[in-house]
């Protein structure tokens, strides 16, 4: 959440000012700036490398559409998101129903004097949370994907999804306890 | 019976269900004092809220992160190139208005489209009579820069009549230079938006 996007100096407001006057570059800035973000935040929720990054570059055809209704002063990455998200929700939804959704796994880069083993352990542990993100409805994978992963606040998420930041903590409530409980049951069973 | 007596009076069940929200800090400050209110006397909901804060922990280490993406390559340019392009085409077809990139290019490709057109339906009048197989020779040899994006057709009953074709951008045509074009690649394109009875008479790429 803290990346220092390229081309700092100029602010995404500005770009998207830009962008609306059809500059070509401003819109390969925003590309660079945020193809990595889009490709992780639809990775994460979708779970599929290249699906994500599909999804990425299709944000970026919606965005160049729909640019004429992204207010800069109100900033550009919650509507960027907003589109990211929910051609990834768009995904889940087409998936609802097929229980063999596949969750490609990305390890996290080895750090100096890492130890392999616990590497080895914390992978195993990330593994199982995709798997049970998986297992999820699409609302609720939503949700704790956006406020448990991504580390958004509520009130950005029912800003993306364009629904009441109580609706948002109702679901959140419901997708952390249907998380646990699942979580819970399959560690259970994997330990044994 | 008061909000405040109803909270006073919840059970177990009640607190259970606001735990998770507790864990993640997502409650009001009135309802996380209530809910530490309880825990201080519950031992089952205080080992619960500690199975929701292992949770969350796992879940927000397994969170992928930009740096452990894998490198891109170039490709990423190439084909956010196409499907913007691919996408340009079809909404110039569908005659879309208000988008982005069909400005300058587009109207220029509508004049010489126009031009085109026009000299066609000309020259489709002068021949009138003559072997029909003159009129139809559609070859088109892509050109480093260039890719089609008219084919001028005639309808069989209609001898001096052209339509212009935007086509869109397709593996099949649009890559390899020096790829020839056959009246075979050009139908399969336009066989959605054309009648079948349509013919072929000229095609263009060069705008």
């Amino acid at each position: 959440m803290t990346e220092q996007p390229p081309h700092s100096e100029i602010t995404d407001a500005e770009l998207v000012v830009r962008c609306q006057h059809h500059d070509p570059a401003a819109f390969r800035l925003l590309v660079e700036r945020y193809r990595r973000r889009a490709w992780k935040v639809a990775y994460n929720l979708v779970g599929d490398l290249e699906l994500a990054r599909d999804i990425s570059q299709e944000a970026f055809v919606r965005m160049i559409r729909g640019m004429a209704s992204c207010d800069p002063e109100r900033g550009f990455r919650p509507w960027f998101d907003r589109v990211v998200v929910n051609l990834s929700i768009d995904y889940l939804r087409k998936q609802r129903g097929n229980p063999a959704v596949s969750i490609e796994f990305v390890a996290e880069p080895s750090t100096k004097g890492d130890d392999p083993g616990d590497a080895s352990v914390r992978d195993e542990a990330r593994r199982l949370v995709h798997k049970v993100l998986g297992e999820l409805p699409p609302r609720h994978r939503t949700v704790l994907v956006m406020r448990d992963i991504e580390g958004m606040e509520c009130d950005e998420i029912a800003m993306v999804l364009g629904k009441s930041p109580g609706t948002v903590r109702w679901r959140l409530s419901r997708a952390r306890q249907a998380f646990k409980r699942v979580w819970e049951r399959r560690h259970a069973s994997e330990a044994q | 019976m008061t909000s405040k007596q109803r909270n006073d009076n919840m059970n177990c069940s009640g607190y259970s269900k606001m735990l998770g929200l507790h864990a993640g800090g997502d409650l009001t400050s009135a309802d996380a004092a209530k809910v530490e209110a309880h825990l201080a006397d519950c031992e089952s909901c205080r080992a619960e809220l500690e199975g929701y804060r292992r949770m969350m922990e796992a879940l927000q280490r397994a969170g992928c992160t930009e740096e452990s993406l894998p490198a891109e390559d170039a490709s990423y340019w190439h084909d956010l190139d196409r499907r913007l392009r691919g996408r340009t085409a079809a909404v110039e077809r569908l005659s879309a208005g208000g988008w982005w990139f069909r400005l300058p290019r587009v109207a220029l490709q509508a004049a010489v489209v126009v031009l085109v057109a026009g000299a066609l339906v000309w020259l489709g009048t002068l021949d009138h009579g003559a072997s029909p197989k003159a009129a139809k020779s559609p070859q088109l040899v892509l050109e480093p820069g260039h890719k089609p994006v008219a084919v001028l057709v005639r309808q069989p009953n209609r001898q001096a009549e052209a339509f212009v074709l935007p086509l869109t951008d397709n593996d099949t045509m649009y890559g390899d230079t020096g790829h020839v074009v056959s009246p075979g690649d050009i139908r399969r394109f336009s066989q959605q938006v054309l009648p079948a009875s349509a013919e072929q008479i000229g095609a263009s790429s060069r705008f």
